[in-house]
């Protein structure tokens, strides 16, 4: 399994600076090439003329939102090794209403403006001036939104928790919503500008299947991430605890287990109805699941 | 495949937005996979704020609540540096492509002065709503949305849909 520089708190070091600086030239790259260094192409967005902004956000956001659940699925990461931010309700909810408003007014958000400053717009680095005035002027109002900033903390939560979906199931629905989406941005720039290079063409039929099937995959890789996960670990956690006490229980009549010496004599008498399954619970831990204790009775 | 044209003259048309998205999204992953973060760039945008408010007054920066605990050198930190890489990856595929040109974006009836008080007024309450919202478009809404945080879809459903509702009142500045 690999083990991240975050889960190592080894961010600061060296290699990590090195890495991430790697990463973000890629970042970079895909940025440019996906034409966000133009605050036109991203201003598109909001007047249905140019929908680039929400195909290349979700095409990204699903792949590495599956790209993530395979590796997960492998075995090859743990969710646990990767940073989750803290879901704030208050903070997030009005955060993102502000963003917007200074997205749409400034026709870049901090990642493309660093692009469009790379291709020489004059207002990319006009808007990060500003943005760093107003990281300078959140500072200094601090004292003052604190309370806002903590508002409706719920800690780490995970949206299909949130909805009371499965892991797999919350993500099958999300790779459909992405995909109408998708061929909704199309329709719109065809009735707006009466073009659309993607509606209706193989790539984007052929695109949306892939990832379709991708998310319908996930069942089969691990179905146990099928069932909603607040109630499966509510149901685990209860089968837990009565096993424990059951098998204590158990244990103190002796009922579950056969002692070494009996067991010999038993067997030297060659009787023909031992219990076999009755060995495992010698060296059985407490969290025998409920079908070995079926077994066991 | 078709791709659309930029309106400049020797400039190449612009990548399939589906495949720079699924590029987009391998950076992404790596990220995950190997420094267990996802992407950001207002983070580092704030530490050059702290930096700045650094050489006004360090005791003030060091001081306050929210600069201060990032210490003398705000700088010093991943995000800085991932932000040179954008930068430097950006200028080269930007001159790979040449669509490096100096000139402010905006409708040919819009005037330099009105496109560059909505990018700078933009850019303020930007820098201020990541800092509240603990992150951007990539930090939150990219990262934190393909990580399935609750508070990241939250903060990525609120960011549209305020951006739909303002659109209209600063359309001119795209009037040609």
């Amino acid at each position: 399994m690999i083990n991240t520089f975050y889960n190592l708190n080894a961010l600061g070091t060296s290699p990590a600076l090195f890495l991430a600086m790697l990463i973000g030239f890629g970042f970079g790259i895909a940025l440019e090439r996906a034409g966000f260094s133009s605050s036109r192409r991203l201003a598109g967005v909001f007047y249905f003329t140019d929908m680039a902004v929400i195909k290349v956000m979700f095409s990204a956001l699903i792949t590495a939102m599956l790209g993530l659940s395979y590796m997960v699925g492998f075995g090859w990461i743990s969710m646990d090794q990767v940073f989750l931010m803290p879901t704030i309700y208050g903070a997030q909810i009005v955060g993102g209403l502000l963003f917007g408003v200074g997205f749409v007014m400034g026709a870049w958000c901090p990642d493309t403006a660093i692009a469009g400053l790379a291709a020489g717009r004059i207002d990319a680095l006009v808007f990060l001036l500003g943005a760093i005035g107003g990281s300078i002027l959140f500072n200094e109002l601090f004292p003052l939104i604190q309370p806002l900033y903590q508002a409706g903390n719920q800690g780490t939560q995970m949206i299909y928790n949130t909805l009371g979906m499965s892991r797999n199931g919350f993500i099958l629905a999300f790779t459909l919503l992405a995909m109408a989406t998708f061929w909704l941005s199309e329709w719109a720039e065809k009735v707006r500008t009466g073009h659309s290079p993607y509606l209706g063409s193989p790539f984007l039929k052929a695109f949306s299947l892939f990832f379709v099937a991708l998310a319908g995959g996930l069942f089969v890789l691990d179905p146990t991430l099928s069932r909603a996960s607040t109630a499966s670990a509510a149901v685990t956690t209860t089968t837990t605890v009565e096993t424990k006490t059951t098998l204590m229980e158990k244990v103190e009549l002796a009922s579950d287990h056969i002692e070494p010496e009996k067991l010999a004599y038993r067997l030297m008498a060659s009787e023909p109805d031992i219990p076999y399954s009755k060995y495992t619970i010698l060296r059985q831990d407490w969290r025998c699941s409920k079908q070995e204790h079926s077994i066991l009775k | 495949m078709t791709t659309v044209n930029n309106s400049h003259n020797g400039c190449k048309p612009y990548t399939n937005p589906y495949l720079a998205g699924v590029l987009l999204g391998m950076v992404l992953l790596a990220s995950f996979v190997f420094l267990g973060t996802g992407l950001g760039a207002s983070g580092s945008i704030a530490r050059m704020g702290a930096s700045l408010s650094m050489c006004i007054s360090a005791p003030h920066t060091l001081d306050s609540e929210y600069f201060g605990k990032w210490g003398t050198n705000p700088l010093h930190y991943y995000l800085v540096f991932m932000f040179i890489g954008i930068f430097v990856g950006a200028w080269f595929s930007a001159l790979l492509a040449n669509r490096v040109h100096f000139k402010v974006e905006r409708g040919s009836n819009t005037s330099v002065r009105l496109r560059l008080f909505y990018a700078l007024m933009g850019g303020v309450i930007v820098g201020f709503a990541s800092r509240l919202a603990q992150g951007c478009t990539s930090g939150q809404a990219l990262s934190g949305g393909a990580l399935l945080l609750t508070g990241s879809l939250v903060f990525l459903v609120c960011l549209f849909a305020s951006g739909y509702a303002t659109a209209w009142f600063v359309r001119r500045q795209w009037h040609d």
